[in-house]
């Protein structure tokens, strides 16, 4: 079939055998046999060869599928580009023949060779294809991320916790503690909206004090909502993949399961923490009594701090050190403890709060603490040193009660 | 079992006892070497002048870290006097 026609009724026959076969090789492989065999013309094997190209990307798109976005963009990525490779071989057909046969000459490739000459065509053509797509790379990525945009997911999924891991202890662990520690980054996202406060910015290096007076009122979030979509579904694969793990391997993993099952529960623990909190934090900051108003933005302020320093353990992880640090984290909370340190007499005493304000402040400062002390026992679980010996060395370097509040009333000074 | 035998079992169990004190000993050196050089760094950025807020944090770490090393070097200590 000559003529226009007889090219884009070729193309589309070399692009559906492709996409039935899954396979441009053995498209081009029947190509090249039919026209050694004369079955058909050269200039149909060209176009067959196009439409092969095109075809290919089926692959693609059926792996994509089943893939996230990352994987659906890679896959249109490669549909757009031999789409148009496709199309400018299409529209420029007599300029690509005539380089063809000048390049076929110079090679001492024969006149009639045409099997050969497919070659060189299939070669200049991708060639072609990757010199007018490679300027537009960057508009190509802009392009697709607009048309396959990442949408929150309502329900998060485990990313970590598969069958394959499964296979051997070592890697099953390690799953474990990858999952922990995607539970740790939505409980920390939780907690941080729980308190008006963005978790980015929490990350950054911005003033903690400007950032909670940026945001003086607590806007109250449904946490049980949060709690159910992004946290109780991870901590529940998380405990029954601990258990199956449990049920495979030997005794010797038995204590680790324990403490990555405590660690799990830590955050949980913490995210209900933070929703007695957010109660009266919400109430509160926008008492017209300054005094409680300041008390509770204390608190804000107070977990904002733990927060951050976690986000810097967690960033750092330099080996060995990074549990130790998180005594600075106790340190603290110890300093902000109003119970401990008389804040709260001294406000009752001089009538600047109500008693019932005071045990309210009592009781969520005592929130407050729980949810720093269960994220920070859940980072040290987590950052635990993999062998008995180090854990112990670690241990016994790590700070008690006594030696934190000796470090509270040191003066700056002897910190040489 | 004769008086000899008896007397190498116990020598064995020793040193067992002496190896595992020894390489407790190590990690704490470790350790220690490891605080030590994280002292240095926050000992170098508060020289360089930071805000009100980041120089009691980082007197803050650095009393931590302090209060760590003195209590490991006492630990390290004990073990060699064992």
């Amino acid at each position: 079939m000559p003529g226009l026609k007889g090219l884009l009724v070729y193309t589309l026959l070399g692009a559906a055998a492709t996409v039935v076969m899954q396979s441009s090789h053995a498209t081009l492989v029947l190509i090249i046999t039919a026209l050694a065999a004369q079955q058909i013309s050269y200039e149909n094997a060209l176009a067959l060869a196009i439409g092969a190209n095109v075809g290919t990307t089926i692959t693609a798109i059926l792996g994509a599928m089943s893939s996230n976005v990352q994987g659906r963009r890679l896959a249109g990525a490669h549909l757009i580009f031999n789409l148009t490779t496709g199309l400018v071989a299409i529209i420029f057909i007599q300029q690509f023949l005539l380089v063809v046969n000048g390049l076929s000459e110079a090679l001492g490739i024969a006149d009639d060779d045409y099997t050969m000459k497919l070659a060189v065509f299939h070669t200049l053509f991708n060639l072609a294809g990757v010199i007018i797509m490679l300027p537009f790379t960057g508009k190509l990525v802009t392009l697709l991320e607009r048309l396959l945009s990442e949408r929150e997911r309502l329900v998060d999924e485990p990313q970590f916790l598969n069958q394959a891991a499964m296979e051997l202890p070592e890697s099953a662990m390690q799953a474990l503690r990858n999952e922990i520690r995607h539970l740790f980054e939505n409980a920390y996202e939780l907690i941080a909206s729980a308190l008006s406060l963005e978790p980015d910015k929490l990350r950054s290096s911005q003033d903690l004090k400007q950032l909670v007076a940026a945001s003086p009122e607590v806007k109250k979030i449904d946490i049980d909502d949060i709690y159910e979509r992004r946290i109780k579904v991870l901590y529940s694969a998380i405990i029954a993949y601990i258990s199956q793990v449990q049920a495979t391997t030997s005794e010797h993993f038995g204590e680790e399961l324990y403490q990555l099952r405590l660690a799990s529960r830590n955050i949980a623990e913490a995210v209900k923490d933070i929703k007695h909190l957010q109660k009266n934090l919400v109430r509160f900051s926008k008492s017209p009594n300054n005094k409680i108003r300041d008390q509770y933005n204390k608190l804000r302020l107070q977990l904002a701090v733990v927060l951050r320093e976690l986000a810097e353990v967690l960033g750092d992880e330099v080996e060995g050190v990074s549990s130790l640090s998180l005594d600075s984290i106790q340190v603290v909370l110890e300093e902000g403890d109003v119970t401990a340190n008389g804040e709260l007499d001294r406000l009752i005493r001089e009538d600047s709060i109500r008693a019932e304000m005071a045990t309210s402040l009592m009781n969520d400062s005592a929130y407050a603490y729980d949810v720093a002390n269960n994220l920070i026992n859940m980072v040290r679980i987590l950052f635990a040193p993999v062998d008995q010996e180090s854990r112990d060395a670690e241990s016994a370097l790590i700070l008690n009660e006594e030696e934190i509040s000796e470090i509270l009333n040191t003066p700056d000074e002897n910190s040489n | 079992m004769t008086s000899e035998k008896l007397i190498n079992k116990f020598h064995r169990l020793l040193n067992m006892e002496r190896h595992k004190q020894k390489e407790k000993q190590d990690k704490i050196r470790s350790l220690l070497k490891k605080l030590k050089k994280q002292q240095m760094v926050l000992k170098a950025r508060l020289e360089k002048g930071q805000s009100p807020d980041e120089q009691k944090r980082i007197k803050r770490n650095l009393k931590v870290i302090q209060a760590q090393r003195k209590k490991g070097i006492k630990l390290c200590k004990s073990i060699k006097c064992k």
